[in-house]
């Protein structure tokens, strides 16, 4: 919890930063100017994210503002200007690097797996690495299956890298402002289908720091709904419709996957005794069995019922909306799921 | 297989024509340092003290001290596994080099990377990259940081023939010409990737083809002469200075060893090796050297011996240095906190 | 060796570990006890398998292991090797022991032998019931294949917690059942759902045993300190009956789905014991060729054993038919249920006078009302006809007096 009280600004003589309703896009790209305009040595690197202003708009305007030495498009060569993100750091300036969807995290595996993650180790602690890799991945949009993966589970077994999720605008804003800032690489994987979505987000926030777990953004007693990104709307409308039931489901958005910090969930299940995760990928490998595996370590005495965790199935996902629709993680599903267990 | 060229590069001699004589000298003590170095890593790992593997320059040595003359102090070099020469032709320190081969806490990396790794990034050193061609992308950055920075800096990078064939090759010297970048890319073209022929992975031998697909400046040089090396590299550092943007140069050259340490070479026709060796670097600009007066043959053994003890002793202070704690802060060396 | 909990009942899950009688370092004799343990029937001491010396306890008194769990290993004499792994690494037996007699006293494993019980509670139950002391066997009772809850558990506390306010409980309200009770409720339950019965009935004279017992009764008493009853002599007839007729002591089995029969290799009879909360059923084993004096020995110290509810490995064999005698409690006839895994019972009525017609005449006579139950699906009715009239006349004529007081019984005769 006082994780994520450090994320909204607040120092005690300054005046509380203003609120606006931005979208998740929006706010997107206020971090990154806002950020850009603060620290001279931040530039951001991209396919079309300088006058196109990202085919996702997640870049709109920065061009204008800071020019095309700071705003920079590239050829479509991912481990090219990821690998070039890692030579910028390591000289001096903090590159962000997007990747148009995460998918594509693929090209530029290597680069962030056994360069980015590791060159300050090898080094023996010298040199810092500065870098923000922000990607865009997931499912709903009937993009196909090669450019609807969260890729949430790629590189989080590798040590060295920090990786964040946020799931609604203003995550977006505050922990890519925080990402920016910190000194070691962190990757952060946005969501496609939230670059709509409105919330209310701080406007010229300075006081900000990376979250150091998840975060409870709704209480209640009967059980523990653990999800990720687009995942974290639809337990909250699943919390919804087991609230009109009588049961009260706590809701917690993971928002740090790496490094992994399960203590929030335990606290939570030992209030509960009832733990539900759920993620949009497919069930092997991902950060729920992490999650049920760490929290089976910390709250044994307190499960009342084995943990359960939702996913995408064990296959690629279809192109047809018909198809697709079905099989995403849907807040009936969630709210099924919890009750089973009940 | 193919003949070692005999004539220098195709560039004028004119930068090699300006170095004084204490220039020249100097090649030949980097030279023979690196010479010393790895023949002393040889006897090391035999004796135990190396672990894991290593991958030695003997025969290369020209390339290193042939482009690091060319550059300034604030210039960003980056390499590869096979990168002992680089660091030392940029005077990373014996002992903590030494010792980072040796797995000592006194190590450059503090025994954490070992030989693939040496990375002295106040020596402007940023990294070593244990995977074939990775190291290119990072010298663009770093190109695209010294264009940025307006400081005329400039980013070399050091790799192998068999790094061309990579997909990060080809990404990151499209990459520096679109973007004019001033970054060297130093190809040293043993003929072997690992233990294949060149001509087995690649259409080619020369590999300069490749770089003026891209459109790129190139320069195809003997790399065992080292005077053709700095002849070709400092014409190109200046144009990358002056933001002309990247040159390819190819140095043709030859490693006397095997890939690795385990790799005893049986792959090469040893009449191949046979006429490599004897067109040694070191031995050669011995020769020209001791020709133009310069340097007399005692003069230039005891260049040697004293670079041997300094090597030895480097050595054996390295060896007596203590390991490194396995319950020190690692994370610490992770993440800056 | 190890030395695993046994399983020593067919429903026997856990024990406890109450007392151990030996320590680590003591030398031991084959059958010397070491251990008492509880299960959900009784306490009994489990006896050492062989001569050697107690090397490790690894059961802490109080805590509680599943069937297999090691309790102990013995250095076997002889200078046997140990089993491999125990004298491959000699530092991990040595540590191990400690390191787990100290973490078991710390807290209970709830790990121990891979699942603490066939008692299904969640982790969350198993707390909850620890922090309360409350049985999670008496809960699991309700329904032993759903998984005990946190909820379940609570209720439990407060109906527990209502109940030891008042002296006496206030009608309607529930009082969970002892692991005793529980398994007497459950095995007749199963019984009478799982075995077709029929019953025999015979009233049997005991005036020849009544006969038998002034006269030999002084000299057993005095050999051996206990006075003959009429259960005695019961079991000596019946144990010669037995003999003529073994196809009463056959029991009903199903093997990969097809209907059969198990033969008695010997002649095990259980006795029905009357306890102040419950029963049990000691054994009284190889019963042919026992002499009364044995019997009556035998039938003592089961006795005694049941009453102070030790029962030992012995008691828990399989046996096809007890006896159960309500006689001294008044009950002039009853009908006895078989016991689950059995396949008759005789239930032996007050003894008592009645009107018999004898040459024409009407006198009076000692006797007891028998009541034989028996599974129709391994003994039919023609059988068991035969028996009871056998049983009969074996008591009716009595034991044949002897020069010494011991009593052979008298070879099958050919009749039927």
């Amino acid at each position: 919890m006082t994780a994520n009280e450090k994320i909204i600004s607040t120092g005690a003589a300054a005046a509380p930063p203003s609120m606006h309703e931005i979208t998740y896009r929006d706010a997107i790209v206020a971090a990154l100017r806002e950020e850009m305009r603060r620290d001279p040595k931040t530039l951001i690197m991209g396919e079309d994210i300088g006058e196109s202003g990202g085919p996702f708009k997640t870049c709109q305007g920065l061009y204008e503002e800071f020019g095309a030495a700071r705003v920079r498009d590239t050829p479509i060569a991912e481990a090219g200007f990821v690998g070039a993100a890692l030579g910028l750091a390591l000289t001096g300036f903090r590159p962000i690097v997007e990747i148009m969807f995460s998918d594509f995290l693929g090209v530029c595996f290597d680069q962030i797996a056994n360069s980015i993650a590791k060159h300050r180790f090898m080094s023996g602690g010298r040199v810092k690495i500065p870098i923000v890799i922000r990607a865009l991945g997931g499912a709903g949009l009937r993009f196909g299956a090669q450019h609807s993966q969260t890729a949430e589970s790629w590189l989080l077994s590798v040590p060295g890298l920090k990786i964040i999720c946020p799931s609604n605008p203003e995550q977006a804003y505050l922990m890519l402002k925080a990402a920016i800032r910190d000194d070691n690489p962190v990757l952060v994987l946005e969501h496609k289908a939230l670059l709509s979505m409105k919330g209310l987000v701080p406007a010229g926030a300075d006081d900000v720091a990376m979250p150091t777990g998840p975060r409870v953004l709704r209480p209640g007693r009967h059980a523990t709904i653990v999800a990720s990104l687009a995942m974290v709307g639809k337990a909250l409308a699943a919390a919804d419709s087991l609230k009109a039931e009588g049961i009260e489901a706590e809701v917690i958005d993971i928002q740090v996957l790496r490094p992994m910090n399960v203590a929030p969930i335990s606290d939570s299940v030992r209030r509960t005794n009832i733990l539900v995760t759920v993620e949009e990928q497919a069930p092997t490998g991902g950060w729920s069995s992490d999650v049920v595996a760490d929290v089976v370590s910390q709250a044994f005495d307190y499960l009342d019922a084995p943990p359960a965790r939702v996913t995408l199935p064990d296959h690629p996902l279809p192109y047809s909306p018909h198809l697709e629709d079905a099989l995403i993680p849907s807040p009936e599903r969630i709210a099924a799921t919890v009750k089973s267990l009940l | 297989m193919s003949e070692p060229p005999r004539e220098s590069g195709s560039a004028s001699n004119q930068a090699a024509a300006a170095l004084s004589v204490e220039d020249r000298i100097g090649l030949f003590r980097t030279m023979t340092l690196i010479r010393e170095f790895e023949e002393q890593v040889h006897r090391s790992y035999l004796e135990g003290l190396v672990h894991g593997t290593t991958h030695l320059c003997n025969g290369q040595e020209a390339v290193s001290a042939g482009v690091a003359k060319a550059l300034r102090d604030d210039d960003y070099v980056s390499y590869t596994y096979r990168g002992h020469g680089q660091c030392l032709a940029r005077g990373m320190d014996l002992e903590a080099a030494f010792a980072e081969l040796f797995g000592r806490e006194t190590g450059v990396c503090g025994g954490i990377g070992g030989s693939m790794h040496l990375t002295d990034i106040d020596r402007g050193l940023i990294g070593a990259f244990g995977i074939v061609g990775a190291g290119l992308p990072v010298a663009v950055g770093a190109g695209l940081s010294a264009q940025l920075a307006g400081r005329k800096q400039v980013s070399v990078c050091f790799f192998g023939d068999g790094a061309t064939n990579i997909g990060a090759f080809h990404e990151a010297m499209n990459m520096a010409q679109v973007w004019k970048l001033p970054v060297i890319f130093v190809c040293e073209n043993n003929l072997y990737g690992e233990f294949s022929h060149i001509l087995h992975t690649t259409p080619y031998e020369n590999l300069v083809v490749r770089a003026a697909g891209y459109s790129m400046q190139t320069e195809l040089v003997d790399g065992n002469d080292v005077l053709a090396v700095y002849d070709a590299a400092a014409p190109a550092v200046s144009r990358a200075r002056d933001g002309e943007g990247p040159t390819f140069i190819e140095c043709k050259t030859y490693r006397h060893r095997g890939h690795s340490r385990t790799d005893p070479a049986k792959y090469r026709d040893p009449a191949e090796v046979e006429a490599w060796l004897k067109r040694d670097p070191i031995s050669l600009y011995r020769a020209e050297l001791g020709a133009a007066g310069l340097l007399s043959d005692a003069e230039a053994e005891g260049i040697a011996a004293e670079l041997r003890l300094l090597v030895k002793s480097a050595a054996d202070r390295a060896a007596a240095a203590p390991w490194p704690s396995p319950t020190q802060d690692f994370m610490a060396r992770t993440f800056v906190q | 060796m190890d030395f695993s909990v046994p399983k020593l009942s067919a429903t026997m899950e856990t024990v406890k570990v109450l007392r151990w009688l030996k320590q680590a370092g003591d030398k031991v004799t084959m059958g010397e006890p070491l251990v008492e343990l509880e299960t959900d029937k009784a306490t009994m001491e489990v006896e050492s398998p062989a001569d050697g010396t107690l090397e490790a306890v690894l059961g802490a008194e109080g805590e509680e292991l599943a069937v297999g769990a090691v309790l102990a290993r013995l250095a076997i004499a002889g200078g046997l090797a140990a089993p491999d792994h125990a004298k491959s690494a000699p530092p991990t037996v040595a540590a191990a022991p400690k390191h787990e007699a100290n973490s078991a006293a710390a807290a209970p494993r709830s790990s121990a032998g891979g699942s603490e019980s066939r008692i299904l509670a969640s982790p969350f139950a198993r707390r909850l019931a620890k922090m309360n002391g409350t049985d999670l066997s008496s809960l699991a009772a309700a329904s032993p294949l759903t998984r005990i809850r946190g909820r379940d558990v609570i209720a439990a506390i407060e109906a527990a917690g209502v109940d030891k306010k008042l002296a006496v409980p206030a009608s309607g309200h529930f009082e969970p059942f002892s692991a005793m009770r529980r398994q007497i409720a459950e095995s007749v339950a199963l019984s009478r759902k799982m075995i077709p019965s029929f019953v025999i009935d015979r009233w049997v004279e005991t005036t020849a045993i009544e006969q038998a017992r002034i006269t030999l009764g002084p000299s057993i008493e005095q050999s051996t300190g206990i006075k003959p009853t009429l259960t005695d002599f019961l079991l000596l007839a019946l144990a010669e009956s037995f003999a003529v007729h073994p196809g009463i002591l056959d029991r009903w089995r199903e093997e990969n789905g097809r209907a059969g029969r198990v033969r008695a290799s010997s002649i095990d009879i259980g006795l029905v014991v009357a306890l102040p909360e419950g029963v049990m059923i000691p054994v009284l084993c190889d019963l042919a060729g026992k002499s009364l004096r044995e019997i009556v020995q035998a039938r003592h110290d089961a006795v005694q054993r049941a009453r102070s509810g030790r029962l030992l490995q012995d008691d828990l064999r399989a046996v096809s038919f007890s006896v159960s005698n309500l006689g001294k409690y008044g009950a002039d006839r009853f009908e006895a249920i078989i016991y689950p895994h059995q396949s008759g019972i005789l239930a032996v009525g007050r003894q008592h006078e009645r009107a018999v017609v004898r040459a024409g005449g009407i006198a009076a006579a000692k006797g007891v009302n028998l009541t034989l139950s028996l599974d129709h699906r391994v003994i039919d009715g023609l059988l068991g006809a035969q028996f009871i009239h056998t049983l009969a006349e074996r008591m009716e004529r009595g034991p044949r007096e002897t020069e010494n007081d011991s009593y052979r019984p008298a070879p099958p005769a050919s009749r039927t």
